[in-house]
């Protein structure tokens, strides 16, 4: 994962191509002078690799970050609130949970146009119910504790309980959440860049494995090179949850 | 029992209306005339005045969520403005190929995982657990189109094993045995490569959860009156694992449909992928949201089978 | 019969260090028909000794020495044989009945799965029929409705019952029964012991019986074998100043307080529970005033409202002359200041997650006590008072030991100097060691501080030691309080009376015992 941060981070230094220029003869196989081959346009597949992994990145990230704020949020109050604000942010998290993530994206990409901004929205809107309930339980666990009953007889006021004593608690089942989301946004991401919903000006590892369809029989390193680098980058990400929680993706 | 089956029914109109609230402001939420942003650009004035006037997108506000609530809780979202047809129509004629697929890849998701699950929570630790939890992790990885392009690459350019292209042998006029052999033939590697990732999950599933299962008392009882170690992996350890898988395999129905549709895409099946494909080139807004109705709406009944089966299976919840 | 030699256990996990879980080494016997106690603190491998013999430890756990069944050593025996021994010639009866039947299934069909699992030659509804008459025979009668019924339905007594007709299934030469009353209430404790009595005089079986109780230990046990390492005896140094200690001035004084909860347990019906009916009492500066009563009594609510967790219906509770019932949320939170509460579980009372300073320095923050670079020293202060060094600041809760953890408990409940610390069951989870440092760190806080202690406790021993008053609690309310050495020496009420007696374990379980033997 770090390793394709930095990658992505570095590539305009890495890549020896502009991801969109004509570099070579079309369909070149992989070779020292193009280390993954070219496209039917004769682009060097590496450069585009790279500049894909900025893409991917860019979108899971901003999306794991905004279904965080909003799971742990939504969490936090419905848990420690409880009664009828509980209930009706838990019944907003089941409604939203029903909505199929990918079709969502694509209706919403349908509507407003492509771009990656929607892509994000549709995609963070539709990820943090799971991250909510996985919270909110955790914070109903938390409270009934004795060191909860402590600060409040302490006279702790409640945002203090929320912060100081309730958050550090339910950090690390979040981030385990925020760790299978991840790859899930990164498996959307390329779902819908194969699609062609992706940014058109935008290097993307889904495009790039669509433009290699047609061609599947004679440029095997096509699809090959981008694939790889998807599951490289999500098992990575998959692989650091699991040491850190031992849980299973769902 | 009965209360919670009544509760959980409750809910089903309540979702699916929700889903029609939502589908009604990401409409007007678009840009510009509503109309153009469900009709296109690119249609005709007739189109345009048949659209309109279908949800009613001249009258006040409520009156047209009435409208347009009616008319697509009937299953009607207007027609495709590029096949001028109805978009449920043609979404209907391509239900049954894409259900042949996913459920031929959930039956053998079930069929490989759950003994697998077994297999490898009775060797909880050990260096077997350890390969068969990595190789879910890969699997589950991999973008499916891309795991179908590679058996396309592999099992049809490299091996010419299995066809790699539509649901039957094209110009093929053979009957019966031959007829259905030659299906299965076409069916087998989409229906693996959808199989893969609910194999990685549910294998997982099953393994963490037997494996807790064995951890507990009523398990460590089981045990020490002497039952057999069969009698205690079936009827001990699985069951309460099962329940999750039920409820997993609902709330995966989007996911698995989204997977049935790219992997179509990629190996050339008869079903919605195609359909999909080209509404979404010609940003054909009502094929789209029928799509997404479709899709809500199979999520919200997997859920609501996952409770009756959770209700016939648990007696805490049959008697609570 | 069966022979224990030098038993150990070791649990090693992948990343972890190796923990020895039966240490010393253990050695022991039992002979027909006899009932042998295992004696230990919780923690030193009772259980797990009791899955050695059975075989049934868990992966990660290495059994070493020998575990000699009629001669045959079972540590060495293959999974076969030992499969046969379960249940047919050991059997177990676990600690927690309610989690050890399957919740899917009815319990009498479970029952006639052990019958089967010996016995595959008969038919199943002959099992049924056997399972039937074996729940018959441990005391739950057909007509009590025990076809169809699953476990969740059940008591934990009714459980432990089908639990035991489990055992008794196949006449086992050995029952190894693990705390099998540690979960159940204290009547149901003494129909099970009764049970577990006569099922042995009719089946001959010798009973492996495990347990911290010292009351079932001695009611049940022919002989005992210590496991871990030996407690010392409880130190009588408090007890000589215990009370002399007489103070100026009333710090706190209750009259007629009420707690309700509302019909909980979502059957709606029952109205409230008068949780605390009608409590006085008044507690002077340095003095040490004990509420005893059976759980379920209303002290711990009692305490709980008392450092403003929950509201009474009715009453006043007055600090240093200031009422807190009715005060408005900033009065309340700085009167708040003078009562703190110390809970049963040192575990759960401390957040997993932060350090033991911040965690000291909380109600100094909270209150804006916290003196910038002087904090440190503060916390540090605290933390002498209460025995511990200043490194264990940097510590987290699960770094510490429980008698340590709960010191931690007590720093933080002082930080704002508190004119009275409330002490919920403080010693319960604790051994005799950390017992005893516990109380020296009470009685400096007395003695320096002049802190008034409420404590709320059900070890009468215990009150007897430290307490100056008494209150006995029933029902929520108070059936009497005075001198604690005057009410234990003549309690004027059955209860008081009861309770007297109960503490004293030789009698009360024994006497019922043959009682119910003469029938």
């Amino acid at each position: 994962m770090g390793a394709m941060g930095l990658l992505a981070l570095s590539a305009p230094l890495l890549a020896p191509a502009d991801p969109f220029a004509l570099v070579g003869a079309a369909l070149d196989p992989p070779s020292l002078h193009h280390l993954m081959g070219t496209d039917i346009l004769g682009r060097d597949l590496l450069s585009g690799v790279l500049y894909g992994a900025r893409t991917s990145l860019v979108v899971a990230g901003i999306t794991g970050a905004l279904a965080f704020i909003i799971g742990t949020g939504t969490g936090l109050v419905a848990g420690y609130a409880g009664g009828w604000t509980d209930d009706v942010l838990m019944r907003l998290a089941e409604i939203v949970q029903v909505l199929p993530r990918f079709f969502f994206a694509v209706l919403a990409v349908a509507l407003f146009g492509p771009g990656l901004d929607r892509i994000i929205l549709a995609l963070a809107i539709t990820s943090w119910p799971g991250l909510a309930r996985v919270v909110r339980a955790e914070v109903l666990a938390l409270r009934t504790q004795d060191f909860v009953r402590a600060a409040e007889a302490a006279g702790a006021s409640h945002t203090r309980i929320v912060m100081r004593e309730l958050l550090p608690g339910v950090l690390s089942p979040a981030f385990v959440m925020i760790g299978l989301l991840l790859g899930q946004v990164l498996l959307l991401e390329a779902s819908l860049g194969f699609l062609g919903l992706g940014d058109p000006n935008l290097a993307s590892w889904g495009a790039l494995i669509s433009q290699g369809q047609p061609f599947l029989l004679v440029a095997w390193w096509l699809p090959l090179f981008p694939g790889l680098a998807i599951t490289l980058t999500v098992l990575g990400m998959n692989l650091l949850v699991d040491a850190f929680s031992g849980s299973v993706p769902t | 029992m009965m209360r919670y089956l009544v509760r959980r029914l409750l809910l089903v109109p309540l979702t699916v209306m929700a889903i029609v609230t939502i589908s009604f402001i990401m409409i007007h939420a678009a840009p510009g005339d509503p109309v153009l942003a469900l009709a296109g650009e690119h249609g005709d004035r007739a189109y345009y005045e048949f659209m309109r006037e279908r949800f009613g997108f001249d009258d006040p506000l409520p009156t047209r969520f009435v409208t347009y609530a009616s008319r697509v809780l009937r299953g009607d979202f207007g027609n495709s403005y590029v096949q001028g047809r109805s978009a449920a129509a043609l979404i209907a004629e391509r239900v049954p190929a894409t259900l042949l697929l996913t459920a031929s890849a959930l039956v053998l998701g079930a069929l490989v995982s759950i003994p697998l699950g077994l297999w490898t929570a009775r060797r909880a630790g050990g260096r077997w657990d350890g390969f068969v939890n990595f190789f879910a992790l890969t699997l589950y990885s991999m973008p499916l189109f891309w795991v179908g392009q590679m058996a396309v690459v592999v099992f049809a350019a490299r091996m010419g094993w299995l066809p790699v292209e539509g649901i039957a042998t094209a110009g093929s006029d053979a009957t019966g045995i031959h007829r259905v052999t030659d299906l299965l033939q076409h069916l087998a590697l989409p229906a693996v490569v959808l199989a893969s990732h609910e194999i990685a999950v549910l294998t997982r599933l099953v393994r963490s959860g037997v494996a807790q299962e064995l951890g507990r008392d009523h398990v460590r009882m089981a045990r020490a009156s002497g039952l057999s170690e069969r009698v205690i992996l079936l009827r001990h350890a699985l069951p309460r694992p099962m329940l999750t898988v039920v409820t997993v395999v609902g709330t995966r129905i989007g996911q698995l449909f989204a997977g049935a549709l790219v992997v179509e895409i990629v190996f050339g099946w008869p079903g919605m992928g195609r359909l999909l494909l080209s509404a979404l080139q010609a940003r054909d807004a009502p094929i789209l949201l029928a799509f997404f109705f479709l899709v809500s709406c199979s999520v919200v009944i997997a859920n609501l089978v996952a409770d009756v089966i959770y209700a016939a299976i648990d007696p805490r919840i049959r008697y609570g | 019969m069966l022979q224990v030699e030098s038993l150990a256990v070791r649990f090693s996990r992948p990343g972890t260090a190796t923990v020895q879980a039966v240490d010393p080494p253990l050695n022991f016997a039992v002979h027909r028909g006899e009932t042998v106690g295992l004696a230990g603190p919780s923690g030193a491998g009772k259980t797990v000794t009791a899955l050695a013999i059975l075989g049934l430890l868990p992966t990660g756990a290495a059994a070493s020495g020998a575990v000699l069944w009629r001669g045959l050593n079972l540590l060495s025996s293959s999974e076969s044989l030992l499969r046969t021994l379960r249940g047919r010639e050991i059997a177990l009866i676990p600690q927690d009945p309610m989690s050890a039947l399957h919740p899917f299934y009815q319990v009498h069909r479970q029952v006639a799965e052990a019958v089967r699992a010996h016995q595959r030659d008969i038919t199943r509804s002959d099992a049924l029929d056997m399972a039937r008459l074996l729940l018959d025979r441990v005391g739950i009668p057909r007509f009590h409705g025990h076809d169809g019924g699953y476990p969740f339905q059940w008591s934990g007594g009714m459980l432990q019952r089908a639990l035991i007709a489990m055992a008794i299934a196949h006449g086992p030469a050995l029952i190894i029964a693990d705390e099998p009353t540690t979960a159940l209430d204290a009547t149901t404790r003494i129909e099970i012991l009764r049970l577990l009595r006569s099922v042995q005089e009719s089946t001959g079986s010798s009973i492996l019986l495990i347990t911290h109780d010292r009351d079932v230990m001695t009611a049940m046990a022919d002989r005992v074998v210590s496991i871990g390492r030996v407690p010392p005896p409880a130190s009588a140094h408090y007890a000589a100043t215990a009370g002399s200690e007489q103070s100026a001035g009333e710090v706190l004084r209750v009259v007629d307080l009420a707690v309700h909860y509302s019909g909980a347990g979502g059957s709606g019906a029952g109205g409230h529970v008068r949780a605390v009916d009608g409590v006085s009492l008044h507690i002077n500066g340095g003095e040490t005033f004990a509420i005893v009563g059976e759980s379920g009594c209303g002290k711990s609510t009692l305490a709980r409202t008392l450092v403003g967790l929950e509201r009474p219906i009715r009453g006043t509770i007055s600090i240093e002359g200031q009422n807190l019932v009715g005060a408005t949320r900033t009065a309340l939170r700085d009167r708040r200041r003078r009562i703190q509460i110390v809970f049963q579980d040192s575990a759960s009372a401390l957040n997993p997650r932060r350090k033991v300073g911040p965690c000291i320095a909380e109600p100094l923050h909270i209150h804006g006590c916290y003196r910038g670079k002087g904090g440190p020293a503060q916390v540090a202060a605290l933390l002498e008072l209460v025995g511990l060094a200043p490194y264990h600041a940097d510590r987290y809760p699960h770094q510490l030991s429980g008698g340590e953890r709960q010191r931690v408990a007590i720093a933080r409940a002082i930080a704002l100097q508190p004119a009275i610390v409330v002490l919920d069951e403080p010693f319960t989870a604790l051994d005799w060691g950390a017992r005893d440092d516990l109380l020296v760190v009470l009685r400096r806080l007395q003695t320096e501080f002049h802190t008034a202690l409420l404590l709320i406790a059900h070890d009468l021993q215990l009150v007897r030691q430290i307490a100056a008053r008494t209150a006995v609690m029933r029902d929520g309310k108070f059936v009497e309080q005075g001198e604690t050495a005057a009410l234990f020496a003549k309690p004027s009420h059955d209860y008081t009376r009861a309770l007297v007696a109960g503490s004293l374990a030789d009698q009360t379980v024994r006497q019922p015992l043959h009682l119910d033997h003469r029938r």
